[in-house]
């Protein structure tokens, strides 16, 4: 009897019996006593060497997996979605700050992390870390990760463009004062026929930067209980005076260039010579300007106000634990090896500059070195004095909607001064800018209602 | 579906029927109870019935099922499946309010306006093309221009991910090249002017030779005495275009016309991977927001009313186009 | 289930009758034509038209041309060269197809690929034209109100469905399994109505001949009506194949481990920075792996699929 369904369909059956055979037959992955996921390559890098040592001490099995940072968070929320822990789920995640907003909108209990503050408060980390830190990583004050980094922000320039230009920004205390040094910079050096000479690194239409000044007012688009804070005056103010930063007559920035080999060229040229840096970015600086060694140095933020932080922080991971994790305290102490031991400092030391959140461990002499980079200058003893001054930053569920509506307000507002060339009314540009951003904060307050879930 | 034992009908008699009704006979039991014609006539009547079931019941439980708790679900907020809570009609009067939602109507069908007055356009000058009888090879040429409907929309959207890449891609090099004026720098994924143009040209990619063959088919069906009456009537080349032609392929133009709309206006391949899910204004369209509504923030409830909201717009649509039609078909 | 087969007017009817059912027309064949005198205009017109759609074609199949050069490209050199290095093409490597193998599960993915697609293909492809026969050949209760539900639903977009489907997966406790794949998608309406259009050339007489003969509804089925639709078969195989292969959507929502992703859902999570870890090579390897499988079922079947799609257009 023939097959009348025709050779194709023939070809798929046996297709699907031989591929089903082998999916069938497919080993179960490899139970481990504990899965780590992380995104990021440099953590990868120093964890490695720390795993099988830590397997022989506690005589367990630990698989380490490197993900992407936007598939880890897919695959993470489809897992706490389904409520359903399947056999790859992770007893321990790494979770970057952007991505962390999501986790947030289900009522506490129902968040996907174990909460934290019972365990923190018994090991002793919760007083020897720094307390604003937790503020990413916790909703309504209950936290659900432990951070591995601070991010402290710092002003990173060319001293010697900038003295040559009659410049000493060290002067500059204040933004509207660093404005200032920033056009006389720019009128020297246009004038001398460098026309791709900017004396500060900001994006035009991205508000990262914007917010990483906000933090230093103390100011959060949504800060960690849900509050809206786009109608303060002062985040109007901040955006008007960013904008105649990066737009009309007073320009004084550029925003980096894309590519491969691009930012070199930025930096080894001159063509960005003063830099807003958390202190991950300033090993990128480092890496890539090694051809300005010594020319450049550091400084703490410039302010608004003197109640304003010299610093600000952008950036961070910390370590999550799932609910479904198989053994909290196994996985609890894997932590505090990765991050906080000897071994583990040794190799967070070795692969990057990155401050530890722990006050104790700043004592340790790696951070008190002078930095051939900076002159001589030692860079880690000033993260270490703003370390402590660094804002809360709180992510909220609706943080990446609150980013959109500062980067539309941006938007208008550097097209505002753009058109108004030189005649921009300050006063008219913050009413207006307080208009848009009135405008935002509302749609904001009606989105967060829609998506509150208690 | 195991085979009755075949009962000789009362009007012939093989051989063969003959020794197999004779194993009937011989089997005995509960098959002697019935009598063989009803048992033929049984399987015949149920017949349908029974080739239709599984498709019937799977139906009902996988589509019919799930269209009704849509309704039921969009009236209820949710975090995940499981945990609901009731808003009624809240769901909806936020939707009519919510401008991402709105942006991405306008994305939508900025998308599939666009593509739609590009594709059908360029797929009919090629079909005519192909159509000439001065063409060689006329298979490969249909088959080069078809071959990009094989690859998946994921696929595609992964190629042009890096093709569009801002001065190194393959497409900015080109544009560089055939127009220095514009140059390399065409940053396709953040210029919110660009975001929708760049699916478009990976939309089209895959669908012109689609709709080529479509278009080629219905060109080639078309009677070729009525192109001799009109040279004969003194009608120009365009003239025969305008009047032999397009009236002659016309039921295709409009399916395809209905058929990309309807498509676009589900579009979520391209978009979603281009821009891997980034929270824009200018790059989000309806079922990228139904998904990450869904299935990123968890509000399945929400998900589902904007699916019914989905429903609704593309029917309007749908509707107006068919009325357009017919309206012009009667000018016609 | 959610997966759209590229839509097609319901009026698609197969293009090949079988032969023993043409009648013999007895043709007296056409006189010779004399053969055309050597017309210059032609020949220009001729070659006029191959320069424009010569470039044309060379423009459509220039992205498979990038992408196989991608795949033999070493990361730092994929955007420095626009094709390949062809002065120096000791630089091209297979580097990226070792590294696909090696690192990442690709062979895995290719097989739970393989196994969803042709499974759901034949499921769809039976219960189709079952349904398709018994939709065209039965007159029965029931007939015009499930034609009329199905064509109603055909008219929906599928994404309405998502959540609620995700939701009854959820419930049933298939999330994360290929059931939540193949049993929901393997009911097609579309497919149905193929059939039932393509059935309706299966003549009346035979069937009744057949029953005559004391074959059951299900031989009719069988050994009757499939071979006349063979084509149509062939077609609507590719057809799902296709869709099944290449579907996302609903295998992002459902696959949640790595090891059961299916190629579309696998390589969408190797996307992102290249500094965290994947190639542009790597990832133009695997797409063009993936490609592969979908092209060589298209050589094999495509006269069927051409014939489909052509004649459909025309009863359109």
């Amino acid at each position: 009897m023939s097959f009348h369904l025709g050779k194709p369909i023939l070809v798929m059956m046996i297709i699907a019996l031989i591929a089903g055979a082998v999916v069938a037959m497919r080993p179960a992955q490899q139970k481990a006593d504990l899965t780590v996921w992380v995104f990021a390559d440099s953590h990868y890098k120093a964890y490695l060497p720390l795993i099988p040592e830590f397997e022989k001490q506690h005589n367990v099995k630990v698989n380490l997996n490197i993900l992407n940072a936007r598939a880890l968070a897919v695959r993470l929320t489809s897992m706490f979605m389904s409520g359903e822990p399947s056999d790859e789920a992770p007893d321990m995640v790494e979770m970057e700050i952007g991505l962390m907003g999501r986790f947030f909108r289900p009522p506490i209990k129902d968040i996907g992390f174990m909460p934290l503050n019972d365990r923190l408060q018994e090991s002793g980390l919760y007083d020897r870390i720094v307390q604003t830190r937790f503020a990413p990583w916790s909703k309504e004050g209950v936290i659900f990760g432990v951070p591995h980094d601070l991010h402290p922000c710092v002003i990173v320039y060319r001293d010697d463009l900038f003295r040559e230009a009659g410049v000493d920004l060290t002067t500059a205390k204040t933004w509207p004062q660093y404005h200032e040094a920033c056009l006389k910079f720019r009128d020297y050096w246009v004038g001398r026929g460098f026309k791709t000479r900017h004396a500060l690194e900001l994006p035009e239409s991205s508000s990262d930067y914007l917010q990483v000044m906000l933090l230093q007012r103390g100011i959060n688009p949504i800060d960690g209980y849900g509050n809206i804070h786009l109608e303060d005056p002062r985040t109007a103010a901040t955006l008007a005076f960013y904008a105649q930063l990066v737009a009309g007559k007073k320009k004084v920035t550029q925003q980096s260039s894309q590519g491969i080999g691009a930012f070199t060229r930025d930096l080894t040229e001159g063509s960005l010579c003063s830099f807003i840096a958390p202190d991950w970015r300033v090993t990128y600086i480092k890496r890539y300007g090694a051809a300005v060694t010594g020319k450049m140095r550091m400084m703490p933020m410039p302010v608004f106000e003197p109640t304003d932080s010299p610093t600000s922080t952008w950036g961070g991971t910390m370590m999550g634990f799932p609910r479904s994790c198989k053994n909290p305290d196994l996985a609890w102490k894997l932590m505090e090896f990765l991050y906080f031991s000897e071994e583990g400092m040794k190799q967070r030391r070795e692969s990057t500059e990155i401050l530890p959140p722990i006050k104790p461990m700043w004592a340790d002499p790696f951070y008190h070195q002078a930095d051939p980079y900076f002159g001589g200058q030692k860079a880690s003893e000033l993260y270490i004095e703003l370390a402590p001054k660094i804002p809360p930053r709180y992510v909220s569920f609706a943080s990446p909607v609150a980013t959109l509506a500062l980067n539309e307000a941006l938007i208008r507002a550097t097209a505002y001064v753009e058109e108004h060339g030189d005649h921009v009314d300050q006063q008219e540009l913050e009413a207006n800018c307080r208009k848009w951003l009135a405008d935002s904060a509302a749609d904001l307050r009606t989105r967060m209602d829609q998506w509150r879930f208690d | 579906m195991p085979s009755l034992p075949p009962v000789p009908p009362p009007q012939s008699l093989d051989s063969a029927t003959r020794t197999r009704a004779g194993a009937g006979a011989r089997m005995g039991g509960g098959l002697a109870m019935l009598s063989r014609e009803r048992l033929w006539q049984l399987q015949h009547k149920l017949a349908p019935y029974l080739f239709l079931s599984p498709f019937v019941i799977l139906f009902c439980c996988f589509m019919l099922y799930p269209l009704g708790r849509s309704i039921m679900l969009s009236l209820y907020k949710s975090v995940g499946p499981g945990k609901l809570q009731y808003v009624g009609m809240g769901n909806y009067r936020y939707l009519v309010t919510d401008r991402i939602f709105w942006a991405s109507v306008a994305n939508t069908t900025y998308f599939t306006t666009l593509f739609l007055t590009l594709q059908v356009p360029i797929a009919l000058g090629l079909a005519v093309l192909l159509n000439s009888k001065l063409l060689k090879f006329r298979n490969f040429f249909r088959f080069a221009f078809f071959s990009s409907h094989l690859v998946g929309m994921v696929f595609v959207a992964i190629i042009f991910g890096l093709m569009l890449a801002q001065r190194h891609g393959l497409i900015n090099k080109m544009i560089g090249f055939f127009f220095p004026f514009i140059g390399t720098e065409l940053n396709w994924f953040a210029d919110p002017k660009l975001a929708m143009p760049a699916v478009v040209i990976a939309a089209l990619w895959i669908s012109v030779g689609y709709a080529m063959v479509y278009l080629l088919a219905a060109l080639q069906s078309v009677d070729q005495e009525l192109y001799e009456a009109a040279e004969v009537d003194g009608a120009s080349k365009w003239q025969q275009f305008r009047h032999v032609t397009l009236p002659g392929i016309r039921p295709v133009l409009i399916f395809l016309i209905l058929v990309g709309t309807i498509g676009g206006y589900q579009l979520f391949e391209l978009p979603y991977v281009l821009f891997h899910g980034v929270w824009t204004n200018y790059a989000i369209t309806i079922v990228t927001y139904l998904f990450q509504m869904g299935f990123e923030a968890g509000d399945i409830g929400y998900a589902s009313a904007i699916g019914w909201a989905l429903v609704v717009i593309i029917f309007v649509v749908s509707l107006i186009q068919l009325k357009v039609a017919r309206a012009r078909e009667d000018v016609a | 289930m959610t997966q759209t087969a590229p839509p097609q007017p319901p009026e698609l009817t197969t293009a090949t009758t079988p032969a023993d059912v043409t009648p013999y027309r007895a043709v007296t064949p056409p006189p010779p034509r004399p053969h055309p005198a050597f017309k210059p205009k032609k020949i220009l017109a001729a070659l006029g038209l191959h320069a424009i759609v010569i470039p044309l074609a060379i423009l459509s199949l220039l992205p498979f041309f990038w992408l196989i050069c991608g795949t033999l490209k070493t990361h730092e050199d994929f955007f420095q060269y626009t094709f390949i290095p062809w002065s120096e093409p000791s630089r091209l490597t297979f580097g990226n197809f070792t590294w696909l193998f090696s690192r990442e599960p690709f062979l895995t993915w290719m097989f739970n690929s393989l196994f969803v697609a042709s499974t759901h293909t034949c499921l769809v492809v039976t219960l189709s034209s079952l349904g398709g026969f018994a939709l065209a050949k039965y007159q029965f209760a029931g007939r015009k109100p499930l034609m009329i539900v199905m064509l109603t639903t055909m008219m929906l977009p599928s994404q309405v469905l998502l959540p609620s489907s995700y939701e009854l997966m959820h419930t049933i406790g298939w999330l994360d399994s290929y059931a939540a794949i193949i049993v929901p998608s393997s009911v097609s309406v579309f497919g149905m109505f193929l059939f039932m259009q393509a059935m309706k050339a299966v003549p009346d007489e035979l069937l009744q001949a057949g029953r005559v003969d004391g074959c059951s509804e299900l031989r009719l089925w069988w050994e009757i009506a499939l071979p006349i639709v063979r084509p149509m078969i062939g077609a609507f195989t590719l057809l799902s194949f296709m869709s099944a292969w290449n579907a996302f959507i609903w295998p992002q929502i459902i696959l949640q481990s790595h090891n059961k992703y299916t190629l579309p859902v696998a390589l969408t999570n190797m996307l992102g920075l290249p500094e965290y870890h994947t190639p542009y090579g790597v990832l133009m390897a695997a797409t063009f792996l993936s490609i592969l499988p979908v092209a060589i079922l298209f050589f094999i079947l495509q006269r069927d699929f051409i014939a489909g799609l052509a004649s459909g257009a025309v009863k359109g």
